[in-house]
C-alpha cells in the first residue's frame, strides 16, 4: 500500500476568519491551486514558549485531509501534512 | 503498611460509601487519528512512536480495534506489527494533539466533580461522591452515579467525537477493573455487594496489579483465580512478596483505600511535580534514570517560571498497579536547578531498586519538589553557591532560549531517542 501521509511543511496562503478569539481557515492556496475548506475535522493548540501554534485538519473537495498550522510567531500558515487514501 | 494505614485514616470512610468512576479512552491515539482523517476509519491503523519518517521501526503506541483483530498490540515493535498486518496504515504519534484532547477530557470531567485524577494520558479517575453527597447512600445514589457516567460519556462524544469505556465502583481499583469489562464504549457498574461474586471467578491475571511476572509467581503458589488469592492467608503473600503481597490480597477482596486527587484543591502552591507513565513498565535503571533527568528538568523549569525554590525532593513510583509509593529527601539548601533535584531523585531510585520491592516493572515514575518558598525571599549564601553558580548561569541562558524559541529548542542529548517525554503528566 502506498504511503498515505506526506509531510509537506510548506508555507501556504490561507484565507481565514478571525472572530471572538477564534480562527477558522476557509480556503488555502498550495502550489498554485486553490482549495476551499469544506470541512474542519478538528483542531488543537500547542504552546511554544511565548507563541502558540494552532493546528487544523481540513478537507476540501476530495477525500484528502490537509493539516494546516497557524503560528502566532510569524502570523503565518504552513501546510504540514497531507493524508491521501492509498 | 505505613502508606496504606494513613490512607485509610485520611479517607475516614467505610468501603461502599464512595462512588468512583474510571474512564478509559478507547484505543485513544488511534481514535483521535480516525476522527481527524475519515478514510482511516474502519481500517487497521497503527500509531507509532518512531523517529523514522516512514514508520519503519520504533514501537506501537496504540492500535485501532481493526488492527487489534490482526494481533497488533501496544508495545510491540513496528516491524512485528507490519508482519502481522501489512495492509495497516502506520502513522506517527502526535503527542501534542493527544495531550490537548486529554486536557479537554479532564475539563469535561472536572465539571462533574472537583476530585479528578489523571491516571495516564488516556485514563482518568473521578470521585463522584462529593457531587452525590445530597443523595442518601444506597441504590438511588448508585443510579445517580451511573447517570453522571452516561452524561460524561455523552459530553466527550459530543465535544470531541471520541468514545470511552467507563467503570463505576466503590473505589479506584474496582472502577478500573469495571471499565475493562465492556469495551469499546462500555459502561459497567459494580456494586459493593456484587464484589465477591464478580471477582472470585476471574483469572488472577485479570486483577489490576497482576502482570505476567506476578502471574507466574502466583501460579507457582497454586493461585489461579482471584478467589484463590482472596483465600490465601495474607501472611503467606507478605512473606513471599512483601508489601505488594498484602496489597494484592486486599485487591482480591475488592478493597482499595486510595483517594482520588483533587484538581486545583489548594490555592497555595505546595509542590511542583511531573510524572510519566511507562506503558508496559520497565525495570531498566538506565531508562528510569534518563526519565528522571527529563522530569527534573521539567519540574525545575516550572519552578523557575513561577518563581519558587524548593528543598525536598520526592520520588514517586508505581510498581505494577498495586504498589504506588513515594520516597523523599531534603536538600541542604532550597534550589530551582535541575542537577540537585536529579541527583537526589537518582539516589532515591537506586536505593529503591535495591530494596526488593520491585516484583513487577515500574509503570509510573514521578518527581516533585516540596517545601517551597518564593525566590524573592532569598536564600542563605553558602560555599555550595559558588559551585552552583555555573549551572545557574547556564540554566538562565537555557530558560531565555526556551522562552524565546519554545520548549523544544534545546534538549539534553540523552533525552533524544524513540521515546520523548512529551507525554508527561504535569501534576502529581
Amino acid at each position: 500500500m502506498p504511503e498515505m501521509v506526506t509531510r509537506v511543511e510548506e508555507p501556504v496562503d490561507v484565507s481565514a476568519i478571525f472572530r471572538e478569539g477564534r480562527v477558522r481557515p476557509v480556503a488555502f492556496r498550495w502550489r498554485g491551486r486553490k482549495y476551499a475548506v469544506r470541512r474542519c475535522l478538528g483542531s488543537y493548540r500547542f504552546p511554544r514558549g511565548r507563541y502558540v501554534e494552532i493546528y487544523f485538519s481540513v478537507m476540501s473537495e476530495g477525500p484528502d485531509v490537509y493539516e494546516l498550522r497557524f503560528s502566532t510567531r510569524d502570523m503565518g500558515w504552513t501546510l504540514v501534512k497531507v493524508h491521501c487514501p492509498g | 503498611m505505613k502508606g496504606l494505614g494513613s490512607a485509610r485514616e485520611r479517607m475516614g470512610r467505610r468501603e461502599g460509601e464512595r462512588q468512583v468512576l474510571h474512564l478509559d479512552m478507547d484505543a485513544y491515539f488511534a481514535s483521535v487519528e480516525q476522527r481527524d482523517v475519515p478514510f482511516y476509519r474502519k481500517r487497521p491503523l497503527v500509531v507509532c512512536h518512531t523517529s523514522s519518517d516512514f514508520c519503519s521501526h520504533g514501537v506501537v503506541a496504540t492500535a485501532s480495534y481493526e488492527a487489534r483483530l490482526w494481533g497488533v498490540k501496544a508495545g510491540m515493535s513496528v516491524w512485528e506489527a507490519r508482519t502481522l498486518c501489512p495492509h495497516a496504515v502506520f502513522v506517527h504519534a502526535d503527542m501534542p494533539k493527544y495531550l490537548y484532547n486529554s486536557r479537554l477530557i479532564l475539563e469535561i470531567c472536572s465539571r462533574f466533580s472537583h476530585r479528578v485524577e489523571p491516571f495516564s494520558i488516556d485514563e482518568v479517575f473521578v470521585d463522584l461522591t462529593p457531587s452525590l453527597s445530597r443523595v442518601p447512600p444506597g441504590p438511588e445514589r448508585w443510579r445517580k452515579a451511573v447517570r453522571l457516567a452516561v452524561e460524561i460519556k455523552g459530553e466527550i462524544r459530543r465535544r470531541l467525537g471520541l468514545t470511552a469505556s467507563v467503570g463505576v465502583g466503590p473505589n479506584k481499583l474496582v472502577a478500573k477493573m469495571a471499565s475493562d469489562f465492556r469495551k469499546p464504549d462500555g459502561l459497567t457498574l459494580i456494586l459493593p455487594e456484587q464484589l465477591p461474586g464478580i471477582l472470585a471467578p476471574l483469572k488472577v491475571d485479570q486483577l489490576v496489579g497482576v502482570g505476567p511476572r506476578m502471574y507466574r509467581h502466583l501460579r507457582a503458589l497454586g493461585v489461579e483465580t482471584v478467589g484463590d488469592l482472596a483465600r490465601t492467608p495474607p501472611e503467606v503473600l507478605v512473606e513471599k512478596f512483601g508489601l505488594v503481597g498484602r496489597l494484592l490480597w486486599e485487591a482480591a477482596w475488592g478493597r482499595d483505600w486510595g483517594a482520588v486527587a483533587e484538581v486545583g484543591g489548594e490555592e497555595e502552591v505546595k509542590s511542583f511535580g511531573h510524572s510519566l507513565s511507562i506503558r508496559g513498565g520497565t525495570l531498566d535503571l538506565g531508562i528510569l534514570e534518563n526519565t528522571l533527568l527529563g522530569l527534573s528538568d521539567a519540574v525545575t523549569r516550572r519552578m523557575r517560571r513561577s518563581g519558587y525554590l524548593g528543598r525536598t525532593v520526592v520520588l514517586r513510583l508505581r510498581v505494577g498497579y498495586a504498589l504506588a509509593y513515594a520516597r523523599s529527601r531534603s536538600l541542604e539548601e532550597h534550589t530551582d536547578l535541575p542537577s540537585p533535584v536529579f541527583r537526589t531523585a537518582v539516589e532515591l531510585l537506586r536505593r529503591e531498586a535495591a530494596s526488593g520491592l520491585w516484583v513487577e516493572p515500574v509503570t509510573t515514575v514521578g518527581v516533585s519538589v516540596t517545601q517551597l518558598r518564593r525566590r524573592e525571599e532569598g536564600r542563605q549564601a553558602s560555599l555550595w553557591d559558588l559551585m552552583g553558580e555555573r549551572e545557574e548561569r547556564l540554566t538562565a541562558a537555557l530558560d531565555a532560549l526556551r522562552d524565546k524559541y519554545g520548549e523544544e529548542v534545546v534538549t539534553r542529548a540523552s533525552l533524544l531517542g524513540e521515546f520523548s517525554l512529551s507525554g508527561m503528566n504535569p501534576r502529581l
